[in-house]
């Protein structure tokens, strides 16, 4: 069953095919939500390959690999969100050279909280239900409805002040 | 007034053309890590195991620390902190004159937090963090976040000093001296990012002597710099460099900074200070080496 892509050098571990399809399948996707989360490419990247690195360990006990993987990731954002915070308060986040042109909504949506920047993404980007966004923050699907509309007010005043 | 739909679809569009930006190729699954690099949630019981294996091998370290200053205790023997700096080492950029306390240096994290004040690194105090435990005498220290930064630093005695800082967003290449009067750097400042900054070669003592400023073109566009103002005829002794009208270059390759520094002093370093838009700053220090 589980068997090692061609490309595995023999002392690699073993990879489900199940899972290297969805490897070759969900890492563009799941890489962007990561950097939509963390506005860091390169963190972005990590993040996913460690998300598979973990799914891969854990594999035998996967039942639904993607939103595993999806969790996986969030969380790693949002591990990643709380080391840098105290930092990231500091000196305001000079603009992406990536975006040589400024989107006046993306740079609203980056500066939201950390909770409602990512209710954002995961609703109208993964356009996950809520009660799908509650379960992978860990938070009651209540919240979740909270945090989206506080969210939407305070990116409507910043657009539309 | 837009809708609420309108809203929505405002902010699926703009997340829409975010994402797009990151295309990455995926990469082979060789290449990835055989263990997540992110620190993982260690098991209660795994957590308590660690930490009573480290308060055993702190009072192990603390009790062999303690024997060994019993036993080799001497009158030139010092405890505590330096009182005054050694030499620094031949690949130092930072401190250079003994204006420094050494106890500002007596750690890694302490030492680059006193060069970032030095270097008007700001907003105070800028956040920092060892990249890895110091090892054979020498440590990396990152600061900031974003563009942020790092700050190398070699041990000698008792004192930290710094020998380079870098900056992911600024890009110097090694500063060459074909003679004591010319040192030549190229900086490449990332565009968007830096509102501009200056570049100075600091001698032996850690005096400037001859800068020129930096800024990225009004466009913010490709990777272009414009140098202002290089000094061209070297100062006497004593004297300030005498310096050319105004000049401006501009390049789609590195800026190539020539820098001249007066008569009878030598060029040790040349450091390149940047003001990132927005606030915050950054500094890149590289050691001058002969040509």
């Amino acid at each position: 069953m589980a068997t090692a892509p061609p490309s595995d050098p023999p002392s690699a571990p073993a990879w489900d095919d199940a899972l290297v399809a969805l490897y070759r399948e969900q890492y563009v996707p799941l890489a962007r939500l990561a950097f939509l989360l963390t506005d860091d490419a390169g963190r972005a990247e990590e993040v996913v390959q460690d998300a598979f690195v973990r799914a891969q360990r854990a594999w035998a006990g996967v039942r639904e690999p993607l939103p595993y993987l999806r969790a996986a990731v969030v969380n790693g954002c949002r591990s990643l969100d709380r080391r840098d915070r105290v930092a990231r308060a500091h000196p305001p986040a000079p603009p992406d050279p990536a975006t040589q042109e400024p989107d006046e909504m993306w740079d609203a949506i980056a500066r939201l909280p950390e909770r409602q920047r990512a209710v954002v993404v995961l609703r109208y980007w993964a356009d996950l239900p809520h009660a799908e966004i509650a379960a992978l923050l860990g938070c009651p699907a209540a919240t979740v409805r909270t945090a989206l509309h506080r969210a939407l007010a305070r990116l409507r005043e910043e657009i539309e002040p | 007034m837009t809708t609420a739909t309108d809203h929505e679809d405002a902010i699926r569009a703009a997340l829409a053309r975010r994402a797009a930006t990151l295309d990455p190729p995926v990469p082979p699954l060789t290449a990835l890590p055989a263990e997540p690099r992110l620190p993982m949630a260690l098991p209660r019981r795994r957590v308590w195991l660690a930490a009573a294996a480290a308060l055993v091998l702190v009072a192990g370290a603390v009790a062999v620390l303690a024997a060994r200053d019993d036993a080799g205790r001497g009158p030139d023997t010092r405890t505590g902190p330096a009182t005054t700096l050694p030499e620094p080492p031949a690949d130092a950029v930072w401190p250079l004159a003994d204006d420094v306390p050494p106890a500002s240096l007596a750690g890694p994290v302490r030492a680059a937090r006193a060069y970032l004040a030095a270097m008007r690194v700001g907003p105070q105090p800028v956040p920092v963090r060892l990249t890895d435990p110091p090892s054979h005498g020498r440590a990396t220290v990152a600061y900031g976040t974003r563009p942020g930064g790092t700050v190398s630093l070699r041990r000698v005695d008792r004192v930290w000093f710094v020998t380079a800082s870098a900056s992911p967003a600024i890009t110097v290449s090694p500063a060459m001296s074909s003679d004591p009067l010319h040192v030549e750097v190229g900086i490449r400042l990332r565009p968007g990012v830096w509102a501009g900054g200056v570049v100075t070669v600091v001698d032996d003592a850690g005096t400037i002597v001859d800068l020129v400023t930096v800024t990225p073109p009004p466009s913010g566009g490709v990777s272009t710099a414009i140098l202002v103002a290089p000094s061209i005829t070297p100062g006497r002794p004593g004297e300030p460099p005498v310096r050319d009208p105004l000049q401006q270059r501009s390049s789609v390759l590195p800026c190539i900074c020539m820098l001249h520094p007066p008569e009878g002093t030598t060029a040790r370093a040349v450091v390149v200070n940047v003001l990132a838009l927005g606030g915050g700053g950054s500094v890149a220090a590289v050691p001058v080496r002969p040509r």
